[in-house]
């Protein structure tokens, strides 16, 4: 799932290790969520979208995402 | 000194305990090389088990790693790919045992086949229980 984690941490000046830090995650668990390769917990989510102070919905790109999800759905 | 991991702590305890009492024995006995390796791994990871389990930053680091979800998560879907590997590595190798054992007409290996389905059995079984538990659980 795309995210927009990445963008935000470089934002913010953070490395990989202090975001995972202040969500009490392992740094990997980190560069999954901006390789796009593991979708995060809604308390995660929630954690980092209060890191950020922006939305859950915007921090995961909730309505480009659930296009893409409706997409794939359609096509069954 | 306060302990801050008590399973790593007692898994500490129990190895040194084993490689000292492997030791005693030994020393009686007379050591050979093979001894010096298990004895020096036991009381190795005792040691280190020991330590970790009192450093409170060492402790606290392994339990954000226990709980760190995609850990959980890499851990099941490891057992779980894990287990069906296990089930189709039974099924082609009691299918290679039977056939072989067939051509070669040697009954210890068609019962070496035999064995292997049954294995296969009992984890489709246990597939289905756990399938049927957390079915109802979740």
């Amino acid at each position: 799932m795309k995210t927009k984690v990445k963008e935000l941490r470089l934002q913010n000046q953070m490395t990989q290790q202090q975001l995972a830090d202040l969500v009490y995650v392992s740094s990997r668990t980190i560069i999954s969520i901006e390789k796009e390769k593991y979708n995060p917990s809604l308390m995660l989510a929630y954690r980092l979208a209060q890191v950020f102070g922006v939305s859950i919905e915007e921090l995961c790109c909730l309505k480009e995402n659930k296009e893409l999800e409706d997409k794939q759905y359609e096509n069954l | 000194m306060k302990i801050y991991n008590l399973k790593k702590f007692a898994q500490g305890l129990f190895m040194l305990a084993l490689g000292l009492l492997n030791l005693l024995f030994n020393l009686q006995t007379g050591l050979n090389w093979q001894d010096y390796i298990l004895i020096g791994a036991l009381l190795f990871m005792g040691g280190r088990l020991l330590l970790h389990s009192l450093s409170r930053t060492i402790s606290r680091e392994e339990q954000l790693d226990e709980m760190d979800e995609r850990n959980q998560l890499v851990l099941l879907k490891n057992k779980s790919r894990a287990f069906s590997l296990l089930q189709y590595s039974c099924l082609i190798l009691a299918a290679i045992f039977i056939v072989a054992g067939k051509l070669e007409e040697q009954t210890n290996i068609i019962f070496l086949g035999v064995g292997l389905i049954f294995a296969f059995a009992i984890s489709m079984f246990t597939d289905i229980l756990t399938f049927i538990y957390y079915e109802n659980r979740l």
